[in-house]
């Protein structure tokens, strides 16, 4: 009896050592290069893609439904639109890394994902100035440190010009309103990150004064504070939501491709540049 | 013969939610998933929609019971718009993150207003045309307000709580699962208990009484338990809409109008209603879900005006 007790516990062992082992194995992965990405948002889609090159494109091996750049990423497994992206799509795609975005994912599916042993880094944007960093945080998790610095360094090299520039086109910067939403109107407030994409562009947001970020003011208040030029961004995937302007009566508009502005990544530049190209036109 | 026929009843309900048991643990985006993964988002996805859609069809039996209505469904007393606030108010707060998401203030809120419509009812002697219509106010205050903080809310904030709102049953986990289909089973066993006196109350107030049932008594004690019922699955799942009101007409139409049958197969078609309806959600538009309580609003009007058709038709047939 006492015997076949020894025999029992004789298996413990064995399995011990095996689901150690087993663990030490996961720690080991956890900190080496992850080879199975999926990215729940398109700007740090773009980011890791960026950073990885074409070579590295095949590690990216699931995306949110809206991650449709480099062109390659559209063929990749989708997992749902980043505000709420399928969980179980995620895992099953067996992940060894999992990138979300701060403002864009719900924290409580990052915390789910933790919950049950995924690898997750989150990514944070809530300024311009924090793009570099993302870059080099990125580059940390994806094994890139080099890259990222490079590419890093470039990105606040950009920024220093781009302000510069502003600087010096206009005495008074145009005061503009950067709408986002149609019905109802939603712009952009005095806070937040397309308030300071705005500012470094050259322009100030009318609602300036307004603590919210994204204030949803009626068409009167829009026009009682003299715009002198309406900036017009559609959030619809492209789908041209506003009426060509006439809307706003005289105020004249302009219209700014959305996928740059709207996700903080390697095309970020490129949109600011633009809307400063273009407010530079309305400078006093 | 009634025995028959209540086997058959039983038989069909249990063959159906067997059915359903299948395509809730294995239907999903993953084609061929382990274990592990369906222990960790199916099962409690399926045990949530079968206590949740179980917990709203006894609630809407009960509740048409009690106030002679027809119309009434889990929502009508407004406890659910106190469960809706509690969560919104809380939603995208590090409270609501590490703290059992939006359930624990969905369910607070829903105490909350069930405690002041219960403080009412003593007010107004528990009449039932009285509870009903604080109730209808009650839910009215709590919209209101959820609406106003969505106009002036953290748009961040807001989004979790929009899903929430339209029914969700993505984010169960396998323990509050369990526990929602333990209350629900706990609080619908103590509705049982009250089967004949709901019986009585059908045949109206003046005649519940010859027969010993105190109407304003009996309505405090449901609403009690129809408040622990609508708090629970609301905050477990959000605002699931149709199923409280559809199922328990539905099931009445074979079962008969006694409670001691009607609450029990409500409870297993509400489950396997729902159970059906998140199936539905989770692949229409796979990888992206659809909100359950979409489903079932879309799926459930049909229905009910078919209900209310064939109803219509037989008393106009017999008239």
């Amino acid at each position: 009896m006492v015997k076949a007790a020894w025999l029992r516990a004789g298996w413990v062992f064995p399995v011990l050592l095996v689901l150690g082992a087993s663990e030490l194995g996961a720690s080991e992965r956890r900190n080496s290069e992850p080879h199975r990405i999926v990215a729940l948002a398109p700007s740090v889609a773009e980011i890791a893609a960026d950073l990885l090159g074409k070579e590295g494109l095949p590690r990216i091996v699931g995306v949110s439904n809206e991650a449709d750049r480099p062109d390659v990423l559209k063929d990749r497994p989708r997992v749902g639109p980043f505000y709420r992206v399928n969980l179980e799509a995620v895992v099953g795609l067996k992940p060894d890394l999992v990138l979300a975005t701060q403002d864009g994912n719900l924290p409580e599916q990052v915390e789910r994902l933790r919950s049950v042993g995924v690898r997750v880094s989150v990514v944070g944007t809530p300024k311009v100035d924090s793009l570099p960093e993302a870059y080099r945080m990125l580059g940390r998790e994806l094994g890139l440190e080099a890259t990222a610095e490079k590419k890093a360094a470039a990105l606040e090299q950009e920024l220093r010009e781009l302000r510069r520039e502003s600087e010096r086109r206009q005495t008074k910067a145009p005061r503009v309103v950067l709408q986002i939403g149609w019905n109802p109107v939603v712009v952009v407030g005095g806070q937040g990150f397309l308030a300071e994409v705005l500012s470094i562009a050259g322009g100030k947001s009318v609602f300036a004064d307004v603590p919210q970020a994204y204030p949803r003011p009626s068409r009167e208040a829009v026009l009682a504070r003299k715009p002198d030029v309406i900036l017009q961004v559609s959030m619809d995937q492209g789908r041209d939501q506003s009426q060509g302007g006439s809307e706003w009566g005289k105020i004249p508009t302009l219209r700014v491709d959305a996928d740059d502005l709207l996700r903080p990544g390697p095309g970020l530049m490129r949109a600011i540049r633009k809307l400063q190209e273009g407010l530079n036109g309305f400078a006093h | 013969m009634a025995l028959r026929t209540d086997r058959k009843n039983w038989l069909l309900a249990c063959t159906f939610l067997l059915i359903a048991l299948g395509l809730g643990l294995g239907v999903g985006p993953t084609d061929h998933p382990d274990w592990a993964l369906i222990r960790e988002f199916r099962l409690p996805r399926t045990l949530l929609a079968l206590g949740v859609g179980a917990g709203l069809a006894v609630a809407g039996t009960a509740l048409q019971a009690l106030f002679s209505n027809p119309l009434c469904e889990p929502y009508t007393l407004g406890i659910s718009s106190g469960a809706a606030l509690g969560a919104v108010l809380l939603s995208g707060t590090t409270f609501a993150l590490h703290w059992g998401g939006l359930a624990i203030p969905g369910f607070a809120g829903a105490l909350g207003f069930a405690a002041l419509l219960l403080g009412v009812s003593y007010r107004t002697g528990s009449r039932g045309g009285a509870l009903l219509l604080s109730g209808v106010m009650l839910s009215l205050v709590g919209s209101s307000l959820v609406a106003l903080w969505m106009a002036i809310a953290d748009p961040s904030g807001v989004q979790s709580a929009v899903f929430w709102l339209m029914g969700d049953l993505s984010r169960a986990r396998l323990e509050g699962a369990a526990l929602t289909l333990v209350l629900v089973a706990a609080v619908g066993l103590a509705l049982m208990v009250q089967s004949r006196k709901l019986d009585a109350l059908l045949l109206g107030e003046e005649a519940a009484q010859s027969l010993g049932v105190d109407p304003n008594s009996l309505r405090r004690q449901v609403v009690f338990y129809v408040s622990i019922l609508v708090g629970a699955c609301v905050s477990a799942a959000g605002m699931i809409g149709f199923v409280g009101l559809v199922v328990p007409h539905f099931v009445r139409r074979f079962s008969g109008s006694l409670h001691a049958r009607l609450i029990p197969l409500s409870a297993v078609w509400g489950a396997l209603v729902l159970l059906i309806a998140d199936v539905v959600a989770r692949k229409i538009v796979a990888p992206s879900e659809l909100p359950a309580g979409v489903v079932t609003a879309l799926v459930g009007a049909p229905c009910f005006i078919w209900i209310l058709a064939g109803r219509s038709g037989r008393e106009g047939r017999a008239g």
